[in-house]
């Protein structure tokens, strides 16, 4: 009788528990997304201001392709991405972290130069959440740290279980683009080919 | 801003060009020349001061190799096969030549047509820096250029006397001042605990030394100062660190510095997201409901 009552007191102060656990993070986590989303505008804006002037970019037959970064606040970038149909402008960091993908998207590997970069993020609310929407031949644009700007178009969308790298860089395409969605449940890839 | 272009010095860079151009072997004894040409619209510039260096030795295959004293700068040359990249040797090492005043290998003056011949001059590969000069109503600028001689024709052999037209570029000034500025970048992905703490750099004013400036992560590595129009500023950085190269490139007012460091870049890893996501949140507030509801049985139960 005793140990059904001190049962009966554990699985109520447990599952009370739980359930205050997941309350707290689900009003936490859109508070901490709406946080990321504000300081990502920030770096955006500031990195646009340390720049040199924006032009258009044309590719040439570089041989060395590593990308140039600048150190902001701390924190290395290789550019800005820019979709402007859905108001989706943020700062893409220089090294592949997943801590920190929640802040901004990052650079997972390649460049820009000889069309094999390959850029991941997130898919929370001011980030890579135009993912639900976008659509083929959608506008794309990637500024580069020295000014450059290269336009891209939406070639081909794919919602997978998974990514590998060896599956991300296979993609016929100049610029792909991955997100986890919000549910964490699959993964969205976006694949752009150069062009206006 | 106008971009500036390299006319047939454009195709004087494209060394794997030479290469697949050329099928005679290059004279290196051959006496050659070097004739610049400083006209807009037909009408040449006289008087203008041309400084040429010949930065690399040329060999009989087509390769070459940095001579002094521009082999003592962390500059690298080799494996070049675009414009862009060749263009931005071109302002490194103007900007290293204007910072430590060297002494070039030929000086001349430009004729009434405009014309500068360097005649019998060593083969190899010149770096010719640019001038401007200053009318009533405007200034005409040409830019620094990196010519190689001899340069390969379409037959398959060399031509000895170069000729190149510089493009000019006008400036009109105005009373209002620009915002110029300094910008330090790094190439060096997974090595940014090699960078130092602070990075020092010359600025020259038209070629004389105007000021240092130190950058570092407390000014974002950047720094801005205003001048008149007109005014050609060129930067160089010094103490570079030993395991970086450095390129200055140029967009519009602001003078990029690179420091490029010689390592391969590291693999990124798995992809995918470690961050806590809203189906675990359902899947706990699912359990937890779970187990308050078999507690509420157990006691309905007593």
């Amino acid at each position: 009788m005793k140990k059904k009552k001190i049962l009966k007191n554990a699985l109520m102060v447990l599952g009370s528990v739980l359930i205050l656990i997941s309350a707290f993070l689900a009003l936490y986590l859109p508070i901490t997304q709406s946080m990321n989303a504000k300081k990502s505008k920030e770096i955006y804006s500031d990195l646009k201001n340390l720049m040199p002037e924006v032009q258009n970019g044309s590719f040439d037959d570089r041989v060395n392709v590593s990308m140039s970064a600048l150190e902001l606040n701390g924190e290395n970038f290789i550019g800005i991405i820019e979709i402007p149909l859905y108001e989706t402008y943020l700062p893409v960091a220089m090294e592949w972290d997943k801590k920190s993908i929640s802040k901004y998207p990052h650079k997972f590997t390649g460049s820009i130069y000889d069309g094999s970069i390959i850029i991941g993020g997130s898919g929370n609310k001011g980030q890579f959440d135009f993912m639900k929407n976008i659509t083929e031949t959608d506008s794309v644009y990637f500024t580069d740290v020295t000014g450059m700007c290269y336009s891209y178009k939406v070639s081909k969308i794919e919602v997978v279980d998974s990514v590998t790298s060896e599956g991300l860089s296979s993609k016929d395409a100049d610029l792909v683009l991955f997100a986890k969605d919000t549910f964490g449940s699959k993964y969205t890839v976006v694949s752009c080919k150069m062009g206006k | 801003m106008k971009k500036f272009l390299f006319f047939c010095l454009i195709i004087c860079l494209l060394i794997p060009s030479l290469n697949a151009f050329a099928i005679t072997p290059i004279d290196v004894t051959h006496p050659a020349s070097l004739t610049v040409f400083y006209q807009k619209d037909n009408l040449g510039f006289q008087g203008l001061e041309i400084k040429t260096f010949r930065i690399a030795e040329v060999f009989e295959d087509g390769t070459y190799k940095l001579t002094a004293p521009f082999d003592k700068y962390p500059v690298n040359i080799y494996g070049i096969s675009s414009q862009t990249e060749w263009k931005n040797i071109c302002l490194t090492l103007s900007s290293f030549a204007i910072a430590d005043a060297l002494s070039p290998s030929y000086t001349t003056q430009t004729d009434v047509s405009g014309k500068a011949s360097f005649e019998s001059i060593q083969t190899g590969m010149y770096l010719t820096l640019g001038v401007s000069k200053e009318s009533s109503d405007m200034i005409i600028s040409f830019e620094s250029f990196i010519t190689l001689v001899p340069y390969p024709s379409e037959d398959g052999n060399h031509e000895y006397n170069v000729k190149a037209y510089p493009k000019p570029e006008i400036i009109i000034p105005t009373p209002e001042k620009k915002t110029h500025k300094i910008l330090k970048q790094w190439k060096d992905t997974g090595y940014i605990d090699k960078r130092p703490e602070n990075v020092y750099v010359d600025v020259y004013k038209s070629g004389e030394f105007a000021f240092t400036q130190t950058l570092n992560s407390e000014n974002n590595w950047s720094y801005t100062w205003e001048s008149e129009v007109g005014i050609i500023w060129t930067a160089v950085e010094r103490q570079i660190p030993a395991e970086y190269t450095v390129t200055v490139t140029k967009n519009g007012d602001t003078i990029i510095l690179t420091n490029v460091y010689d390592g391969k870049e590291p693999e990124p890893g798995a992809p995918g997201d470690d961050g806590v996501i809203y189906r675990s949140i359902i899947l706990m507030c699912l359990s937890g409901a779970v187990l308050v509801i078999l507690s509420m049985k157990l006691k309905r139960s007593e």
